[in-house]
């Protein structure tokens, strides 16, 4: 991982984790800033999964709800705030989807109209965040097709190895590899850029 | 909210990188809306809370109930007892002003009591001068527009002394009535002041009378209060000894 790269967790870390300390005392100011900073990342995994924007916001806040009652759960010593809060969200999201009893993701599948959206990130922010999603959206193109499926199913659907190895026909073992390699492939590759564009 | 396992790969901080990484690729700015229906999150009480904040406002309620009861209850009996308090102030106010007007009473008529005893001993006395062999006697008649009379008795033998006065009016404020002996043309000797109730009258024991055997007149004369050793205000009542 590059330094530019390491440095940024470790920024993103202390803020994040130290919100999260604010939110156990009831600071709304905190609440508010980890929104700011983390709601197009929470919202996008929401709607990645939920394919529906109303279902993808109503994730979301349910979510934030949890974070904001339940924030004394969060231990840094077992990991950093982001990926646990992008956790609950998947987990939320997963949960409303299948309580909703979709068939087929079809049904439900709705487009996001952001044309009408007012961002509420600053310009300089959405294009890095674009530049950095680009960059991780080309390594995920880059994945070996069934390292990329198994991926986005492992991540996106909540589905368990072996009910990915059922779904799909496949070993279980060939299951993780798949994951694992994709994953170590994609940070690989993430890595790659992010040196070359220090 | 338990911690959750990992996803895709069971290295820990291998799972969260991917999920971050995962998590950009798809960021998609969120809907102006959502952002306050998140930051209303903090302003509504949750599901638990709700039922554990009723339950603080029963309790308080209740309390709060208890509390109004309580205070109803105390101010009824302060109340009461401040009434009761009043009344008793009233009883002993007027049990004060009964004895005081009983102690006036009481004065009163030991004053009177102890006039009538001197009435009674001035009466026995004059009686006994009446009866007794050796009385001198004289009688005064009243000088000017003076309305009354008056007559004096003395034992030669003791000196013992008496007047009956009737018809005179008390003294006025300030100014009492005062007997004179007098001997001859020797001057006026003061012989005792006479207090007079009413004009009804009575026997008035006086001072014994020294040499009564010498004595030729009696006199009454008005004189300030406490009298003068020697006449100094206008003579009302004067007369000879008789015999």
């Amino acid at each position: 991982m590059s330094r530019a790269g390491a440095r940024r967790l470790d920024e993103t870390e202390d803020i994040e984790a130290s919100l999260l300390a604010r939110m156990v005392r009831g600071d709304e100011g905190a609440l508010r800033m980890l929104y700011d900073r983390l709601s197009s990342l929470a919202y996008g995994m929401a709607l990645r999964i939920a394919r529906n924007p109303d279902a993808a916001q109503d994730a979301v806040q349910e979510a934030f709800l949890r974070v904001w009652r339940r924030a004394d759960t969060f231990d840094p010593e077992r990991g950093r705030a982001r990926p646990w809060f992008l956790r609950l969200v998947r987990n939320v999201a997963i949960d409303q989807l299948r309580s909703r009893g979709v068939r087929g993701r079809a049904e439900m599948e709705k487009s996001h109209d952001a044309s009408s959206d007012i961002p509420s990130e600053q310009p300089d922010d959405i294009a890095a965040r674009e530049e950095r999603a680009a960059r991780i959206r080309s390594a995920l193109a880059g994945l070996p097709p069934d390292q990329r499926r198994a991926v986005e199913i492992a991540y996106f659907e909540g589905l368990s190895h072996s009910e990915i190895a059922e779904r799909e026909g496949m070993p279980l073992g060939t299951v993780k590899t798949r994951i694992r390699e994709g994953v170590l492939r994609l940070r690989a590759y993430i890595v790659r850029s992010e040196g070359h564009g220090d | 909210m338990a911690t959750d396992p990992t996803i895709g790969v069971e290295e820990r901080e291998l799972d969260d990188a991917a999920l971050e990484a995962l998590a950009e690729a798809y960021a998609t700015p969120a809907p102006v809306e959502l952002r306050a229906r998140v930051l209303a999150i903090a302003a509504t009480p949750a599901e638990g809370d709700t039922a554990a904040a009723d339950l603080r406002v029963r309790r308080a309620r209740i309390v709060g109930a208890i509390a109004a009861m309580l205070a109803l209850v105390c101010g009824a009996l302060l109340a009461r007892e401040l009434q009761r308090g009043r009344e008793r102030s009233a009883e002993i106010a007027a049990l004060v002003g009964q004895n005081g007007a009983l102690a006036v009473r009481i004065d009163e008529q030991g004053r009177a009591l102890a006039g009538l005893r001197e009435a009674f001993d001035a009466q026995a006395e004059v009686l006994r001068l009446v009866g007794g062999p050796r009385v001198l006697t004289a009688t005064l008649a009243p000088q000017g527009a003076v309305t009354g009379a008056g007559r004096v008795l003395v034992d030669t033998g003791t000196g013992d002394a008496a007047i009956v006065l009737s018809g005179l009016a008390p003294a006025e404020a300030g100014k009492t009535y005062e007997l004179w002996v007098i001997r001859g043309k020797n001057a006026p000797e003061p012989a005792g002041l006479i207090a007079v109730a009413d004009a009804r009258g009575g026997a008035i024991r006086v001072p014994r009378v020294p040499r009564p055997s010498e004595v030729t007149a009696f006199a009454v004369s008005i004189e300030p209060h406490g009298g003068s050793p020697t006449p100094t205000g206008p003579v009302i009542l004067v007369g000879p000894v008789a015999g």
